[in-house]
């Protein structure tokens, strides 16, 4: 078994996501509510290949509805196998920056007992502050990002302990990433029990019941202000490039930007571990979903940010407008879709 | 911003509003592209179109386009030239308004599709 790591066609995304976390700031908000699922651990005969590929969980992979993953979990009497799949961009680059943990918790509840951070995220390997200029430099960032994926850390949070590990199984833990095509595919594979070249474990025998959490680290703004050296958000910029919209105009920055960060993910579930032999059994697997809060929309980005232009401002009503398409067969009206859907206005020409 | 569209169109508008060219050639401030494709300003609203058509062929967008009218009232409302974008929430009033320009337009964009993943999670859950 070895990490087999695939570089992300989409690379582009996490450069910008790299600008997006380096001008950082936002409000997150939270409140929890609950749903169920049938789940299982399936009885694996076969050892799973930890590879970033989800061949080997066809047909095993369960969709969870209102988080946009496919979770797979199997087991026999020595390994525990999870696999992850999503389309979701926000998440890749959430995991890949912020970092993913997968908590156990031995007697089937919510207590993070033992975790696996993996990829421990950019953030906090500091590949985003190292100032080499990476944004210029596909071929540095790639590195960067490989690297990324090279470790794993192992934590125990209630004696505050941690130990980085290689990612391509390392006695007897495995952790990878691929990314075939724009499809994210985690997998990890950690022992049951210690034993001989097994000196980490959850602690659980095959047939119990085990929780798990996975999620997306918190951002430590005070860290990221800290490690960014500037005090906060903000960053220079380039402007330039043609302007149109046919792929020019590189610029990037812009001072006094200030994104919102989307919200951590989080997923716990409890099931019960296979056993050679035994039928399965669909398991409940809990969800915590994210936020649907007050509000009816996300947050609007602070108000006000914009250079001495009179243009309409976050928060205003936009100017109300009709017009017709391009091949003069409809027409736009802007008000026609209050209460329906959100628009997105590109303005602009080809030069 | 095509790659947003497929990703996002399921939950929300998008338009490319075609305004006046930005650096035609007999602009006062042409750009080398524009020599390069020959595009001059709009004298009426088929050159307009015309003009769109092919920004639209040539880089194969599928976002719907829609065309400001000759007097540029929408263009002027929205303070648009040279390009700017918006976000236009549910309730009509406006979630993101980027600075005017290219130097405005690229967080703009990072800041949209954090925006529109944000929307996806709260409509879907």
């Amino acid at each position: 078994m070895n990490l087999n790591f695939r570089y992300y066609r989409n690379f582009r995304y996490l450069k910008q996501w790299h600008v997006l976390m380096s001008i950082l700031v936002g409000t997150l908000l939270s409140q929890g509510c609950s749903s169920q699922l049938k789940l299982d651990s399936r009885w694996s005969p076969e050892q799973i290949n930890i590879d970033g590929d989800e061949s080997d969980w066809q047909g095993a992979l369960t969709y969870v509805d209102g988080k946009n993953v496919s979770i797979g979990i199997k087991n026999d009497g020595e390994f525990l196998y999870i696999c992850l799949v999503s389309t979701d961009r926000m998440l890749q680059r959430q995991m890949m920056m912020r970092g993913f943990t997968a908590w156990f918790d031995p007697d089937g509840g919510k207590e993070k007992t033992f975790g696996i951070r993996f990829p421990i995220g950019m953030i906090d390997t500091g590949m985003m502050f190292s100032g080499r200029g990476r944004d210029d430099d596909p071929e540095s960032m790639r590195e960067d990002f490989g690297r990324s994926l090279a470790e794993l850390e192992l934590i125990w949070p209630e004696e505050e302990r941690r130990t980085r590990l290689p990612a391509a199984n390392a006695q007897g833990i495995a952790a990878a990433i691929g990314d075939p095509m724009d499809k994210l595919v985690y997998e990890i594979k950690v022992p049951l029990q210690k034993g001989e070249n097994l000196p980490y474990a959850i602690g659980i025998s095959d047939g119990k019941h085990l929780g798990m959490g996975l999620e997306t680290e918190e951002i430590d703004r005070e860290a990221m202000r800290e490690r960014m050296g500037r005090g906060g958000s903000g960053g220079g910029g380039r402007g330039g490039g043609r302007g149109g919209f046919g792929g020019g105009g590189r610029g990037r920055g812009g001072a006094g930007q200030r994104p919102q960060m989307p919200k951590p993910f989080k997923l716990w579930f409890s099931f019960q571990l296979g056993r050679e032999g035994e039928p399965i059994s669909g398991q409940i697997l809990e969800i915590e979903k994210s936020p649907t809060s007050e509000r009816d929309l996300p947050k609007s980005k602070s108000p006000g940010r914009r250079t001495n232009d009179d243009a309409p401002n976050v928060g205003e009503i936009a100017p109300t407008f009709i017009l017709k398409s391009l091949d003069g067969k409809s027409e736009t009206d802007l008000e026609s879709f209050r209460g329906q859907k959100p628009v997105v206005l590109f303005f602009g020409s080809y030069t | 911003m095509e790659r947003m569209y497929q990703e996002y169109k399921d939950i929300a508008e998008f338009r490319i509003v075609y305004i006046s060219e930005a650096h035609a050639i007999d602009d006062a401030r042409p750009n080398r592209f524009a020599e390069l494709k020959g595009i001059y300003e709009h004298k009426d609203y088929g050159q307009r179109c015309s003009t769109a058509e092919m920004m639209m062929l040539e880089e194969n967008i599928t976002i719907p386009c829609i065309i400001d009218d000759m007097d540029n009232n929408v263009s002027v409302a929205y303070k648009a030239l040279p390009d700017r974008l918006y976000v236009v929430r549910k309730d009509g009033r406006l979630a993101i308004a980027a600075e005017r320009g290219p130097r405005g337009l690229r967080p703009a964009l990072e800041e949209t599709w954090v925006w529109l993943a944000e929307y996806r999670e709260l409509v879907e859950n």
